[in-house]
């Protein structure tokens, strides 16, 4: 069984998340959407960043939560990829 | 029914729906490493957020919330020594905006014009589309902060 354990998703507020090591980033970041109510439609205009080895960085979702090096009780911010114009 | 309090005002009502806004942003001051303030000058807030980029410099972003969400926050850059000295938290100055190539127009202004939605120039003379009263999830004021915050991490000195 791969392990599971809780992080901590950052969006205006903190709500937990338990998650397993094998899941997907894409996968975390929809679940985190589903607990902001945020339509799983708009997944493309969202991301999700952490602190990796000390630097702030948008996690990639094709990496799993072991290969992000995610740890329990860490905060995961959910924010916007595409806040900018096109113009 | 709900009673309406007729001593409340159209900016009452904009400094509630800004001070809310603003208790998202200080709640996170510790996860985004930021300081915030928030300044009632009357009629209107205004918003103060010292963002930090490591090594490197120090951004104070003065937002003006003046008939929000009728309209979306005026976004300046401050002098970043007027979080110490109240005096200049006020001097605006084109050398205190971030630079960089991605995402900052000069639009004919002394400053660049961000181009993030969310902040009053981003509408100005129909430069884009979108703001809507009451503003979408992605344009509330904690996101545009957020979004100010990651742009100078990552794109901008």
């Amino acid at each position: 069984m791969p392990e599971q354990f809780e992080i901590t998703i950052v969006y205006g507020t903190n709500k937990p998340l338990t998650v397993t090591e094998t899941a997907t980033i894409d996968t975390v970041k929809l679940r985190a959407m589903d607990e902001f109510a945020i339509p799983r439609a708009e997944a493309s205009q969202y991301i999700l960043r952490a602190k990796v080895d000390g630097k702030e960085v948008q996690l990639d979702e094709r990496l799993t939560v072991e290969q992000s090096k995610l740890h329990p009780h860490e905060k995961v911010t959910l924010a916007a990829g595409t806040p900018y114009g096109q113009r | 029914m709900a009673s309406v309090d007729p001593t409340r005002t159209p900016e009452d009502e904009s400094k509630e729906l800004v001070e809310q806004e603003y208790r998202l942003i200080a709640g996170q001051s510790e996860h985004f490493g930021w300081e915030c303030r928030l300044e009632d000058v009357g009629d209107y807030d205004i918003v103060y957020v010292k963002i930090m980029k490591l090594e490197g410099r120090t951004f104070v972003l003065r937002l003006e919330c003046d008939d929000y969400a009728r309209q979306a926050p005026l976004a300046t850059f401050a002098n970043p020594k007027g979080w110490d000295d109240p005096q200049l938290k006020d001097d605006v100055q084109p050398e205190f905006w971030p630079t960089g190539a991605s995402y900052l127009s000069p639009r004919g202004k002394p400053h660049p014009a961000m181009c993030i939605r969310g902040q009053r120039e981003y509408y100005e003379d129909n430069w884009h589309a979108g703001w809507t009263n009451p503003p979408a999830r992605q344009d509330r004021i904690y996101e545009l902060v957020v979004n100010i915050r990651h742009a100078i991490l990552d794109l901008w000195a």
